[in-house]
């Protein structure tokens, strides 16, 4: 059976521009395992066709049937994920399998501390004044 | 009962396409297939033994000249006699410039090639048959395409998704917003096919033949038939055209033309048709304009006749079609070269450091001129068409052509108008140009917003506002007459609004320093949704109304 996962080390609620991302891709597979991509991306969500921005990729040429490998990413200066009512967008760590196409992934946020990245919010949002 | 409804619906429409199928093939079919056979005859030395042009009546309206000929050849040392000229059973076509070229081609006492039926060698013909019925016959099959391209669109867009979950595609590679759409590469390929026949048949072609005939002779001629024939369209309803023919002897031989210029403008005016053959009654003495080397080709005037119909619509359709292409190419660089910094870049904008100074675009003085120019440029043919257009309507005749695109060109001017008269109010009202300093504020940080306003007069109101957009364009089908079709509209809604100033007792000059919270979201360019920001500025002069201008600006990700 193959097994392929990727885990954010010392996984936080929210990053920012800049900050570091350790991450450790596992894999576990009966046949030759072949060459495999860490990508790096953001992709966006809601009512509009999905977009992918992919930031970086890293390739592994992998040896044996099953190991692990840590790799580094610092994250960009931006976009930051953002929730709103017509669109999204979210940052995610993907490891792909090239030839397979066997993958896993986890999903995480970019934003400030103070910021859940909800676009409307009741204590920032002033109402439009009437004209 | 409304799925019985579809069904019913389904079926008709399928009964319908089988019908015109089965009617266009055993009107085109048998003829096509005869042309088609006629590439795998055995080509044959062969002398011809006379051949002269004859005329006979296709219709009670329609006169066809085509090639009567009789020529032997020799096949398994029989000698055989044949008088085809062509497969099929219409051997002629309304233009007698073709058949006259065909009779100096195959001129009596000439060798030429004929071609051997190899099952009958008894049947022969001069030219392979013509195989222009298969594309009328593809037009069957193109038609429901058009119609029904949203539906076949959507179709191969369900099964993308359904091969893609099928397939465990991993997330990274689901572009969808980058992803080269199939309709702008059909829009794009008709636009541009559309606009090249236009060209071509309409401009390019006259053009080149006019260039060509520098050299060619004056002789007299005689007309022989002249007279304007009226057709009904579906498109455009009653179509007129000039039909004639002229007779003219060149180096010892007699031959016949229909040609009167170069060009062949669709939207010649009816009225003008008519006062030609008036002025040029059958038996007339004119002279004509011969190539001397293609004696068959000749025109009685060396005018280049381009209308102005053909040439608009081929630039509309043409310049469709690119810009279609060039939307397809931008998704595909996009999604194969914008990555990493390119990218990151790019969706966030591009940073000004400077002080960025926000004005009202297009001016508005500059976009009335622009509009007095584009309604100058319509208004002419406008004019020229529809005068065409109601002359013809004295003399109890439709010119459509002139009639339709005349009220469409005169629409645009009144459109040009509206918006040059719109432009120029904008220029005597006060106008707010503003400072941003920075140019590229940051969330959570502060920057200076200075207005002042050209063409100041006092104020009542006066407010601005920093606000942000979230955006998301959306593709929706929609039914119309030809089939449905859909739209991409971009749905806007405004997270923030923050007041930079509501002083009511408003100078026409200040400055106010605005704080960005930094939990805002910064501004996103993406391919299909956004978040952007403006600063509107909503005011009312003393005794006018309320005017509202927006200025967008670039907020960049809070600083570390």
């Amino acid at each position: 059976m193959n097994g392929l996962t990727i885990k954010l080390e010392g996984m936080k609620s929210s990053y920012g521009p800049g900050d570091e991302l350790s991450v450790i891709a596992t894999w576990n597979s009966q046949e030759a395992p072949g060459p495999m991509e860490i990508r790096l991306f953001w992709f966006t969500g809601g009512m509009s066709p999905q977009q992918i921005g992919i930031v970086e990729i890293q390739t592994l040429e992998r040896s044996g049937p099953s190991g692990f490998k840590n790799f580094k990413f610092v994250l960009p200066e931006g976009p930051r994920s953002f929730f709103g009512v017509l669109a999204s967008l979210n940052w995610a760590i993907e490891a792909v399998a090239v030839q397979s196409k066997i993958h896993a992934r986890a999903i995480f946020t970019v934003g400030t501390e103070e910021s859940e990245g909800l676009l409307y919010k009741g204590a920032a949002t002033e109402e439009r004044p009437e004209e | 009962m409304q799925h019985r409804g579809i069904s019913w619906r389904n079926w008709f429409l399928g009964l319908c396409f089988i019908a015109i199928l089965v009617l266009v093939g055993c009107a085109l079919g048998p003829d096509f297939i005869a042309a088609l056979r006629s590439y795998r005859w055995k080509a044959t030395p062969c002398k011809i033994l006379r051949s002269e042009v004859s005329t006979y009546p296709f219709s009670p309206s329609v006169t066809h000249y085509s090639l009567k000929v009789e020529y032997k050849y020799s096949h398994n040392g029989e000698e055989l006699h044949s008088t085809r000229f062509t497969t099929g059973d219409r051997q002629g076509s309304t233009d007698v410039g073709k058949a006259e070229e065909a009779a100096v081609r195959f001129a009596p006492g000439t060798h030429a090639t004929c071609y051997v039926n190899p099952s009958d060698p008894a049947d022969a013909v001069l030219e392979h048959g013509e195989l222009w019925g298969g594309l009328v016959f593809l037009s069957v099959f193109i038609l429901p395409v058009i119609v029904m391209h949203e539906s076949i669109f959507r179709w191969f867009d369900g099964r993308r998704g359904k091969n893609r979950d099928l397939n465990h595609l991993p997330l990274s590679e689901r572009n969808d917003a980058l992803r080269p759409e199939l309709r702008m590469v059909f829009f794009g390929f008709l636009g541009l096919l559309i606009g090249m026949a236009l060209f071509g048949f309409c401009v390019a072609y006259p053009l080149w033949r006019w260039s060509q005939s520098r050299n060619w002779v004056m002789t007299d001629a005689t007309v022989i038939q002249c007279q304007v024939k009226q057709e009904l369209s579906a498109q455009h309803g009653p179509e007129y055209s000039l039909e004639l023919l002229y007779g003219y002897d060149y180096a010892g031989r007699q031959y016949h033309s229909g040609q009167r210029t170069f060009g062949m403008a669709i939207d010649l005016p009816v009225v003008d048709l008519a006062a030609w053959v008036a002025a040029h009654p059958v038996g007339t003495a004119v002279k004509c304009f011969v190539d001397p080397q293609h004696p068959t080709e000749a025109v009685l005037e060396k005018n280049l006749e381009i209308g102005w119909v053909p040439v608009a619509l081929g630039t509309l359709m043409f310049g469709f079609g690119i810009l279609m292409f060039g939307r397809w190419w931008r998704a595909w660089w996009m999604g194969h070269f914008l990555v990493g910094k390119k990218l990151t870049e790019h969706c966030l904008g591009k940073r000004k450091n400077g002080i960025e100074h926000l004005r009202i675009t297009p001016p508005p003085l500059l976009a009335a001129i622009a509009c007095v120019f584009g309604g100058m440029i319509l208004g002419a043919p406008a004019y020229w068409s529809l005068r065409k257009g109601f002359q013809a309507l004295l003399h109890w005749q439709g010119d459509m052509i002139n009639l339709l695109y005349g009220c469409a060109a005169a629409a645009g001017t009144g459109w040009m108008i509206y918006l040059c008269g719109k432009f120029l109010r904008r220029a005597m009202n006060p106008r707010p140009v503003l400072r941003v300093i920075p140019g590229t504020p940051s969330a959570g940080g502060k920057f200076e917003v200075k207005w002042e306003f050209q063409n100041p007069k006092p104020l009542e109101k006066l407010r601005l506002y920093l606000e942000g957009v979230e955006e998301a364009k959306v593709r929706r089908a929609m039914p119309s007459m030809h089939g449905e079709v859909s739209e991409e509209k971009t749905n806007r809604s405004i997270f923030l609004s923050l007041p930079i100033s509501e002083d009511a007792t408003s100078k026409p000059a200040g400055m106010a320093c605005v704080e960005v919270p930094d939990s805002a979201m910064h501004s996103f360019f993406g391919e299909k949704c956004a978040v952007r920001w403006h600063i509107r500025v909503n005011f009312q002069s003393q005794g006018g109304s309320v005017l509202e201008y927006k200025f967008p600006i670039t907020l960049r990700p809070a600083k570390k």
